[in-house]
């Protein structure tokens, strides 16, 4: 089994560059303008771009249903939503619509269909790592598109428009600064992807770009996790510990018998729930603190904690979108080195 | 290339350039999160608890970030997530496709249980979205009829109003129909609610979008929708000695025939 050929040593010193300086600036150049391993990124980008294949895959199929003008909300309906003006009164849709790549097709199907086998072949080229300065701006597009018909609109559908908005800015500006041919520069740089390092046939540059497109990124990913704590401030059940009870015990699928079943043990149940409820939202108000933090501990209970968030939030919210995200999210944090030594801990052994 | 060999150095005019652009972007989303409407907050004034605007600085500069900047770039959520309000209605619909007499003769079921996890998903969003109602302000007790039969020369639509009322009054048992009465007959000083306007909306257009799909436009007399609502349950039921078998009744509201009239 190979081992990564990315290096987990810091990065040589930039031709010319100052010795490092203390102060607030110093620090601030070396949070964001340091030339990061592009292993992060390529993680990063892979698991982003699997996520949005998943979901256009799972939906395929139904692509004139959610997204086409003769779909559940048809053009008569987005006419007469414009007309009132009532999206934007409603508490249902957090955002209002946007523009579309599917409104063009109008209410032709066949177009429609075309656009979205298309948006499934940019993004798995995308995934790929294939022509990223091309395909990141239309995987964005795609995304953006994908959340604007407010029927079904999933307030989750947005984080992955922030996903790929990040992914867009970092691979728009990743290798400005070293030797390409004109064709790279048009497509995006090479080598490509994840995949070609692996089999040892080229090694990933570092990159100002891809570093702070990450950094842009964890600093969002942490404000949206903090900001949707702290909302639960106001929220009793969050207080009372009771916030999983809803999802667990769901009205149409609890009966009476269902909850005489429990009775016996109500307290003590209720006692555990709380139990997971108060560390759930404990982790998300502290995530800020911890996320960059090295160390086997503070890795421990960021990456473990997004492996529950995906697990809470599909298995006991029932929330698609979310559990993926946070996912990503987390995984974003580790740097270079984190990722290198552990693969050659766990896959690169001989 | 080497992972390891030395990048020239990022000009600083690139640095300022992304630390300008770092603390705009972030003063803007954080601005346009502070601006969020916040609640409920205990007030004396609203039993339910009262909704807060966000800070008059935040309400000053949103608009100008939303239209040129977080608008275009569909940056608009404020991670105030109504999934962190676990407490909330369960619902699916129902279409009803009735012959002549009135008879259904056929049904369909939205979520539908042999539809995939992330369709079934779908359709519950939609689903509560059709629960969303709305007060309607109750009429005073004076009738305007001369008015009224007057300006429904004009405009006879614009006469009638949409109200949910009991399907049968005598029953009182959790089953609504939307009517359409003209105004004269609405009963007054009596609190009422109709279904909102993104909620009818929506149910017309999802009984347009099955009617297109099946083929089957002018094949039935009407169509009718109902949705049907179970309030959550609440944690306490499980510590009490006698449960109570209301807390698992479910709320039937029909929207009536949605098939567009000729």
């Amino acid at each position: 089994m190979k081992s990564l050929n990315i290096s987990a040593k810091k990065p040589a010193p930039a031709i010319g560059a100052l010795p490092e300086q203390p102060g607030v600036w110093s620090r601030w150049q070396s949070f964001w303008f340091e030339p990061g391993s592009p292993l992060p990124w390529e993680i990063f980008r892979t698991l982003s771009g699997l996520a949005f294949l998943t979901t256009m895959l799972l939906y395929l199929g139904h692509q004139n249903a959610l997204l086409g003008a003769n779909g559940w909300l048809d053009i008569a309906a987005f006419k007469q939503v414009d007309a009132k003006e009532v999206i934007t009164d409603t508490a249902h849709f957090p955002v209002p619509p946007g523009w579309s790549v599917f409104f063009l097709a109008g209410d032709d199907r066949a177009t429609l269909t075309v656009l979205y086998g298309l948006g499934i072949v940019v993004v798995a080229l995308f995934t790929l790592g294939i022509a990223t300065r091309v395909t990141s701006v239309l995987t964005w597009i795609y995304m953006v598109s994908y959340s604007a018909n407010p029927v079904a609109a999933f307030e989750a559908d947005f984080l992955y428009v922030i996903l790929a908005f990040y992914l867009m800015i970092g691979s728009l500006w990743q290798g400005w600064l070293q030797p390409m041919s004109p064709v790279e520069r048009i497509l995006g740089p090479r080598p490509l992807g994840l995949l070609t390092t692996y089999r040892g046939q080229g090694t990933l540059p570092r990159s100002y770009a891809l570093h702070y497109a990450l950094r842009m990124f964890q600093i969002h990913f942490a404000i949206i996790v903090f900001t949707s704590a702290v909302h639960k401030f106001t929220v009793p059940d969050w207080w009372s510990g009771t916030a999983f009870w809803y999802s667990l015990h769901a009205p149409m699928a609890t009966t009476i018998d269902d909850i005489r079943a429990m009775q016996p043990y109500g307290q003590g149940y209720l006692v555990l729930l709380s139990l997971a409820a108060y560390p759930t939202w404990a982790w998300q108000l502290t995530l800020p603190l911890f996320a960059w933090r090295e160390g086997a501990f503070w890795r421990t209970l960021l990456l473990g904690g997004g492996v529950l968030a995906w697990i809470g939030s599909m298995g006991i919210f029932g929330l698609p979108i979310f559990g993926p995200f946070y996912f990503i999210g987390c995984l974003s944090y580790p740097d270079g080195s984190f990722w290198t030594g552990l693969w050659n801990k766990l896959v690169a052994r001989e | 290339m080497s992972s390891d060999a030395p990048l020239p150095p990022l000009p600083k005019i690139y640095k300022q350039l992304g630390t300008a652009f770092v603390l705009g972007h972030f003063f803007i989303i954080g601005i346009w999160i502070l601006g969020a409407t916040s609640g409920p907050w205990p007030s004396p004034f609203f039993p339910g608890g009262d909704f807060q605007l966000g800070p008059p600085f935040a309400q000053a500069i949103n608009p100008v970030t939303r239209d040129a900047y977080l608008g275009p770039l569909r940056l608009l959520n404020n991670y105030h997530f109504m999934s962190n309000r676990v407490v909330g209605d369960e619902a699916y619909f129902q279409i009803h496709f009735k012959d002549a007499s009135g008879k259904t003769q056929k049904t369909l079921k939205f979520p539908d249980e042999n539809a995939n996890y992330f369709i079934r998903h779908r359709h519950k969003i939609l689903a509560l979205g059709l629960t969303q109602d709305r007060e309607m302000s109750p009429l005073g007790a004076e009738r305007i009829r001369a008015v009224k039969k007057q300006a429904a020369k004009t405009d006879p639509a614009a006469q009638l109003t949409i109200y949910w009322t009991l399907e049968d009054p005598k029953k009182a048992d959790n089953k609504f129909k939307l009517v359409r009465a003209d105004s004269d007959e609405v009963p007054r000083g009596q609190a009422l609610s109709t279904a909102s306007d993104w909620a009818y909306i929506a149910a017309q257009s999802y009984v347009r979008h099955v009617l297109r799909e099946t083929g089957e436009q002018d094949k039935w007399a009407s169509v009718e929708l109902t949705r049907h609502v179970r309030r959550q349950l609440p944690p306490l039921l499980i510590t009490m000695k006698d449960t109570q078998i209301n807390f698992f009744g479910e709320t039937v509201s029909n929207f009536g025939d949605l098939r567009e009239k000729p």
